[in-house]
């Protein structure tokens, strides 16, 4: 990860697996790794550069993965793109337990575990893999947000033991609300071995200005040079705002959510060349 | 020049098609043809697919072009209604709307009035509609369908014929079907677009083969471009079914093209081509994809089934569409459910058709219709189980399946 600007904000180029993608850079929203009602000749054209794809989604494929062999890009027929794993689906929130990641499947609540992660992880083959962790209500008690903070610390030690040599893992950081326990898991994060760090359960409950604070908060804490992803944000001006904190990497449903509603988003980027 | 002869064909309109019959099946009545209208050459036999509200459910135009669909439809009702005719119009007309430069064909608005709207009632000034819901009434005359249809601007227009289901029986068959040859005139009439847009009458008569005929007579005698066979594939028994149809074709000129309207089942268009029809329109192929069901050469695929969920072979190795070049069945059985399943599933469907219908055509200017049938029921029905209706069709036109 290359950074080649900073002042308020920050850009760069990231290098994935002989790929260089310029950041900051957006990562849309898939269903099972495909854009929703996109089929690939058309996705094609979008020039898009890295996909997300959720744990929720992928979790009743594991079996056809693994038979598969051939991972999430050429299964749905987009080799051309990057994709990013992660833990947590953008558009459902699902109240995990203290101790586990829940996720919902046809056969009722399922709990994963890191090595189930890190199993699927292997049959998707992504550029990224975010390490396993579950959202918390930015109004969860002390107690949740410190559980959560631990037993993410552990997945990820879990996940980076079972990382293979060219695997890039992103430690995901969260605690909520909380600024002491957002810094215990920033630190402690940052002394892992990890390429890259996931700001994670964001683009949930949080009010604006808690937001900033803990993004801030955070960056405080982590190695300056590794990229920096978020979880879901809206709308384009909270993009902005981020980009100038110095996020690099965003997670973004705001397309799909926009085009479900049957609203296209029109921006007047003509108007901007003044400025430059 | 058609089949009645003595009975003056005065042209009362123009065409803007030519239709030339490159070879005939020596045996039956299938013939390969070159369909040429506005937008482009249509080889027939040919299967249209429906785009009933604008847009192929599913489907960007530029990739129903990419299956390589010469003409599809559009359908006057829903169009009528949103985003209705002016707009059409002023965006002018739906090829532009729809950035759509093959072909299209548009039907009169009458049979989703009839088949949509429970309440319709039909007059001789046009079909009647009173809402249930608060009591508007809606009429739909010949002259404000042809109007619709000029404005939404199809290569291919149809008259507003007096519908009847195919199980209804008694006098109200006749009084429909001399109803429809008065409307065709004010059709004629109101047609304001003769020199791009092709006027298709349509033959009503039910299941009476002397009504069918009489009205075959009146539609002959107006001298269209082309002619459709409508009133079939309602209720009615196959058997029946393949009668009025093979009448319809004795009767109707060699040298213009016929449309079978709503007839889309493989096995229905392969018969009907042996017949001696042209042109299909169904919404079958998409709708059954969206239940997740794929055609195939030796009848449906339903991918739903869970022996599709580790299966990595394509749909149909055969099949050069963007879906079998890219997909397995065991990705298509996890996303058979969703939308995008059916969009995917659609597209392998469409170009299925076309495939087909591509097939047959071949097979007849080759000379080798009759063995292409045999092979093609052989492969729907492998244990030679055919289906009695097609045996007696078939039979009819000189191809012996059993």
């Amino acid at each position: 990860f290359e950074l080649n600007a900073e002042c308020q904000g920050r850009r760069g180029v990231l290098m994935l697996n002989g790929v260089a993608i310029q950041t900051p850079c957006l990562v849309p929203y898939t269903e099972e790794g495909h854009l929703p009602s996109l089929t690939p000749d058309i996705v094609d054209q979008l020039k898009l550069e890295m996909l997300q794809v959720s744990l929720q989604d992928m979790w009743p494929n594991l079996q056809m993965m693994e038979k598969y062999g051939n991972g999430i890009k050429k299964l749905n027929n987009l080799e051309n793109h990057l994709y990013m794993f992660i833990s947590r689906d953008p558009l459902t929130y699902y109240e995990s337990n203290k101790n586990n990641v829940s996720i919902n499947t046809k056969g009722g609540i399922r709990t994963v575990s890191s090595k189930d992660y890190m199993q699927l992880a292997r049959s998707i083959q992504p550029d990224i893999i975010t390490s396993i962790s579950y959202d918390i209500s930015w109004v969860s008690s002390n107690k949740r947000k410190r559980a959560c903070v631990e037993n993410t610390l552990k997945w990820l030690d879990e996940c980076l033991e079972l990382k293979q040599v060219d695997d890039i893992i992103f430690g995901t950081i969260v605690g909520g609300s909380g600024e002491m326990d957002r810094y215990y898991s920033a630190t402690q994060t940052s002394q892992r071995n990890v390429d890259g760090f996931m700001f994670g359960g964001f683009g949930l409950d949080e009010e604006e200005e808690e937001k900033y604070r803990i993004v801030n908060k955070i960056i405080e804490n982590i190695d300056a040079s590794k990229p920096r992803a978020i979880t879901d944000q809206g709308d384009p001006v909270c993009v902005m705002e981020l980009v100038s904190h110095g996020i690099d990497i965003f997670n973004l449903t705001y397309p799909h959510t926009m085009s479900c509603l049957g609203i296209a988003i029109v921006f007047p980027l003509n108007n901007f060349g003044k400025f430059i | 020049v058609g089949s009645y002869p003595g009975i003056p064909t005065i042209s009362l309109i123009m065409s803007a098609l030519t239709f030339v019959v490159k070879q005939e099946c020596g045996t039956s009545k299938a013939r390969a043809s070159d369909l040429t209208l506005p937008h482009g050459l249509v080889p027939t036999p040919i299967f249209m697919p429906v785009g009933t509200q604008g847009t192929i459910k599913g489907m960007t135009s530029q990739q129903i072009g990419d299956t390589g669909a010469p003409i599809i439809l559009g359908n006057t009702y829903h169009l009528g209604h949103r985003p209705g005719p002016d707009i059409i119009d002023e965006m002018g007309g739906l090829h532009n709307f729809m950035n759509w430069k093959g072909n299209l064909l548009t039907d009169s608005g009458g049979f989703q009035m009839v088949s949509l709207l429970k309440f319709a009632n039909i007059t001789e000034e046009g079909v009647n509609f009173t809402s249930p819901h608060d009591g508007t009434s809606m009429l739909l005359t010949p002259e404000m369908s042809i109007q619709m249809q000029n404005k939404i601007g199809a290569d291919i227009i149809m008259a507003l014929d007096d519908v009847v289901s195919s199980t209804t029986t008694g006098p109200r068959v006749e009084e429909a079907m001399h109803r429809t040859l008065r409307w065709i005139d004010r059709c004629i009439e109101a047609h304001s677009k003769p020199d791009s847009q092709n006027l298709f009458g349509i033959v009503q008569g039910g299941l009476d083969p002397e009504l069918r005929k009489q009205c075959l007579k009146g539609l002959i005698q107006r001298d269209l471009p082309g002619y459709a066979i409508g009133g079939l594939s309602g209720g009615e028994s196959k058997n029946e079914f393949w009668k009025m149809v093979s009448i319809c074709t004795d009767y109707l000129p060699k040298d213009k093209p016929r449309y079978l309207m709503g007839v889309g089942f493989p096995v229905d268009l392969i018969v009907c081509v042996a017949l001696g029809v042209d042109m299909f329109d169904c919404v079958y192929p998409t709708r059954t994809a969206r239940f997740g069901t794929a055609l195939v050469a030796n009848g449906q695929m339903n991918l739903k089934h869970k022996k599709y969920k580790y299966d990595f072979s394509p749909i149909e190795d055969e099949c050069e569409c963007i879906v079998c070049s890219s997909f397995t069945r065991a990705y298509l059985h996890s996303q058979a459910k969703s939308q995008y399943g059916g969009q995917l599933i659609s597209i392998h469907n469409i170009a299925y058709q076309l495939r087909l219908m591509r097939t047959a055509r071949n097979s007849i200017l080759d000379g080798k219709f009759v063995e292409f049938v045999k092979e093609f029921m052989l492969l729907q029905f492998p244990n030679g189980d055919y289906p009695d209706w097609t045996v007696d069709a078939l039979m009819s036109v000189g191809i012996n399946l059993k």
